[in-house]
């Protein structure tokens, strides 16, 4: 079973580029779009908490 | 121009359309990647490595096209002064020297195994090259510049300067003799590969687009929440 998956992800000997090049893009855009929400994680913090960076406790929301 | 019009309607809409976005878009990159790993015949010369081409060619195109966004707000920006402008033309920036990244290590993997080498100095490799500098001199000589009107007049002026590029990018496969291939559309509506392979192309290019615009939008409504903290005065801008 697994020589099976293994034969048809080799794709004619070229399956370590084509993952290789699949991985990178998907994984750099994954990446960015976590780095965005990230930051509108933290805007949101001190925007609508009106907390600074140093008061939100490694941008933790204090429950008191 | 009033600006508050632009920074309510962001502010308003970006969270609503988000969600949006985001499932046509993982819509269109699923249906891409199942008609192109499943559906798409091998190519009769490169076999199954020309699946790469699924996510080169549309980062290739998404590059130039974001470089051809950010030039229009550039000039928008430029004569109308709307700080939204600016905003899109800042955000535009990052994601397209992501694609303009994606797509040189892309080809660069798929150089590997069909010219047997990572790199060569073609014509289309080098200028997409020079592109992606012209993307990080643009976020470098924002990011240097205080003054956030000036970095953005500046770069504006960079930005419209580098568009020289793009129709160097984009004939050099025609005007010099290289390894590149030439491009599949010659002309609109004039493809020289199949509609089975092609397909799967135009869902992952509206895809990696959609995924564009999500960006943008959460970017600028992120800076839009800064200026609203902020105040326009002290955000830099005048």
């Amino acid at each position: 079973m697994i020589n099976y998956i293994l034969s048809k992800l080799n794709m004619h000997g070229y399956g370590i580029y084509i993952f290789l090049s699949y991985f990178i893009t998907f994984f750099l855009l994954f990446i960015y779009l976590l780095f965005l929400l990230y930051k509108r994680r933290i805007i949101n913090n001190f925007v609508f908490e009106n907390k600074s960076f140093k008061d939100s406790n490694g941008f933790k929301k204090n429950k008191s | 121009m009033n600006k508050n019009i632009f920074f309510n309607f962001f502010f308003n809409i970006s969270d609503k359309v988000v969600f949006v976005i985001m499932l046509l878009c993982l819509s269109c990159l699923f249906l891409g990647l199942l008609f192109g790993f499943f559906f798409a015949p091998s190519d009769y010369l490169q076999k199954d490595a020309f699946r790469i081409m699924y996510v080169h060619v549309p980062s290739a195109y998404m590059s130039i096209l974001i470089y051809v966004i950010i030039s229009f707000f550039s000039i928008l920006y430029f004569f109308g002064g709307n700080v939204l402008f600016d905003f899109i033309a800042d955000s535009s920036s990052k994601i397209g020297a992501l694609f303009t990244f994606i797509a040189l290590v892309t080809g660069s993997i798929w150089g590997k195994p069909m010219w047997g080498t990572w790199w060569v100095w073609d014509a289309r490799l080098t200028s997409e090259l020079i592109l992606l500098f012209l993307y990080l001199g643009y976020i470098g000589l924002r990011n240097s510049i205080n003054n956030k009107h000036l970095a953005a007049n500046v770069c504006s002026i960079l930005n419209l300067v580098g568009t020289i590029n793009i129709p160097i990018i984009h004939y050099s496969v025609e005007w010099w003799y290289t390894l590149h291939q030439k491009s599949m559309m010659s002309k609109f509506g004039n493809f020289s590969i199949s509609s089975e392979m092609l397909l799967p192309l135009i869902f992952i290019l509206i895809g990696f687009f959609l995924f564009y615009l999500l960006s943008v939008i959460i970017s600028v409504k992120n800076e839009v929440l800064l200026i609203k903290y902020n105040g326009i005065f002290n955000s830099g801008f005048k």
